[in-house]
């Protein structure tokens, strides 16, 4: 499984970083949520399981990041690498059967990139203003809230039937 | 599955999470040698994903400025406005500024361009001090506020001009000493500069100012005291005049900032959207702000594998670091009183070059289209 699946994450995160820039221009652009980010919730599992392969698409991702970006590849590496562990953190003290721990669990794994693109955009001298990086975060956390359906929907839906 | 121990697992993870509290340091607090290798490490992705992405964008952010008309340079406005009226028996030499400091200017040329200790350095009409310690090709230009500085004041009295001291404070206001006790003097009018006894006379011509008397504290409890409100003219961090017996046959030629070609790769940064884009370039050069069609776009951030992040700066944005011309009364001022209509250069620093056209108030950023130029400080003598 494990290498199939780099094999396909890979090129699709090239591809999605390409594309990336041409997102942000569009009218909404800038309040996408960060893609690298989205992609390494979704193909690093909350319990990690290959500490080296979790250490190998953080830096993966983190450099293709700054290749489009400004910001350094300390900042990219130090937000996705700090979202697994608050992800990790913040699960073990919610439940995830509830939409709302979930959108908790991922609020909290965009703290990281949430402080330090807002202190890029500082000491750049930008002045962004702080709802694109509010809303950044809000979508990832409605995303992994709702990417996996909660159990106990499942159960609700299964009594309805 | 081979699985390793838990304790030899934990103690990888604290590896971890210690090399991304590290990292994240690092990124809150930037170290500019750590962050340019970083930089390094993933310069091959940058060299081809960056223009990739760039194409990707297309020209929708591309249009490229239209051309307004360029004022003169900075160099020309302020030998115009700085330069002060004839005296007998002297000359104007003309000095541009290499270096500036709260107290002192280090000033572009010295003893083989006729200048001498002692001699005093002027500004339209207000003078700025005397000249300190002077090598062949530099001079350090001791300005009169200047902590420990004694200079000789003319104070302006209903019984004609009182002759006094006036000692330099550093960050105080210049206090005013030994006043002539024939009259008071009268405050909110200009103090003139007195020269010494050997100077001579004909410096005394053009009644030079140093700034604006005023009147401090309580005269009711006897507290009070008078100091001067320097004045120093934005002109003067860029050029200085001083009163030479005559000119130099050849002076040395002023160094100037250099340009070279720029292409355009990506129109906005994926992160922090369309105020930050990248260009590439193709020589050795390395350009410190890039220009197009005669105005700054902004300055570049940092290098990566042939690829420089530029800021778009709009032309309010420079405020601190700017100097505004004002077209209709023909004066410079610094850049944070700039008014509308007023046109902006760059101030200077010891990385940014000065004089660059940064464009009228309240103008937008520019887009990084066109012909893009980049511009890079001009080489020293012990730089060659």
């Amino acid at each position: 499984m494990r290498g199939p699946r780099n094999r396909v994450i890979i090129p699709v995160t090239i591809l999605l970083s390409l594309a990336t820039p041409t997102l942000r221009s569009l009218p909404w652009g800038a309040y996408l949520p960060d893609p690298w980010l989205l992609l390494l919730l979704v193909t690093i599992p909350v319990k990690i399981g290959s500490l080296g392969r979790a250490t190998f698409l953080v830096f993966l991702f983190g450099a293709l990041r700054s290749a489009v970006s400004v910001v350094s590849p300390f900042s990219s590496w130090a937000s996705l690498g700090g979202a697994l562990a608050f992800r990790w953190w913040s699960h073990r003290h919610l439940s995830d059967d509830r939409i709302l721990p979930r959108f908790l669990v991922g609020g909290a794994s965009t703290l990281p990139m949430f402080f330090l693109d807002w202190r890029a955009s500082e000491l750049l001298g930008l002045g962004l203003p702080l709802e694109i990086f509010l809303w950044r975060s809000f979508w990832v956390a409605t995303l992994w809230a709702l990417l996996r359906t909660p159990p106990s929907l499942n159960a609700r839906r299964e009594l309805a039937i | 599955m081979y699985h390793q121990p838990d304790a030899e697992r934990a103690r990888r993870v604290l590896s971890l999470i210690g090399l991304l509290g590290v990292f994240a340091l690092l990124a809150w607090w930037p170290q500019p040698r750590l962050d340019a290798f970083s930089r390094s490490l993933v310069s091959p992705l940058t060299r081809t994903l960056n223009p990739l992405a760039g194409w990707l964008v297309g020209d929708s952010l591309r249009a490229a400025p239209s051309l307004s008309s360029l004022p003169a340079s900075l160099d020309r406005l302020e030998e115009a406005i700085g330069k002060p009226s004839n005296i007998s028996g002297f000359r104007w030499l003309s000095v541009p500024v290499l270096e500036r400091g709260p107290h002192s200017l280090v000033l572009d040329s010295g003893s083989l361009s006729g200048l001498a200790s002692g001699q005093i350095a002027v500004f339209g009409k207000v003078c700025l001090g005397r000249l300190g310690k002077v090598e062949e090709n530099r001079a350090e230009l001791q300005l009169w506020t200047a902590s420990g500085e004694r200079t000789g004041v003319l104070l302006p009295s209903r019984r004609g001009p009182l002759k006094s001291v006036c000692y330099g404070r550093g960050k105080e206001k210049p206090i005013v000493r030994f006043v002539e006790s024939r009259d008071e003097p009268i405050a909110d009018l200009p103090v003139l500069w007195r020269s010494k006894a050997e100077d001579p006379p004909s410096l005394m011509e053009p009644g030079l100012e140093l700034g604006i008397l005023r009147r401090m504290g309580d005269s009711r409890r006897g507290e009070d005291h008078w100091v001067v409100e320097a004045t120093r003219p934005a002109g003067a961090e860029g050029r200085v005049f001083i009163a030479v017996g005559a000119l130099p046959s050849q002076m040395p030629p002023t160094p100037k900032p250099t340009s070279s070609p720029l292409y355009p790769s990506l129109a906005l940064d994926a992160v922090l959207g369309p105020q930050v884009g990248s260009v590439r370039i193709f020589n050795s050069s390395n350009p410190v702000a890039v220009m197009v069609s005669g105005r700054v776009v902004g300055p570049i951030l940092c290098h990566s594998g042939g690829i420089a992040w530029v800021v778009r700066r709009s032309v309010d944005s420079w405020a601190e670091d700017s100097i505004a011309f004002d077209p209709i009364r023909h004066v410079l001022r610094p850049g944070e009183e700039a008014e509308p209509k007023d046109r902006l250069f760059s101030r200077g620093s010891q990385v940014f070059p000065r004089g660059l056209f940064l464009g009228n108030r309240g103008q937008a950023s520019l887009p990084l289209a066109g012909n893009l130029q980049g511009i890079t400080m001009p080489l020293r003598e012990e730089q060659e």
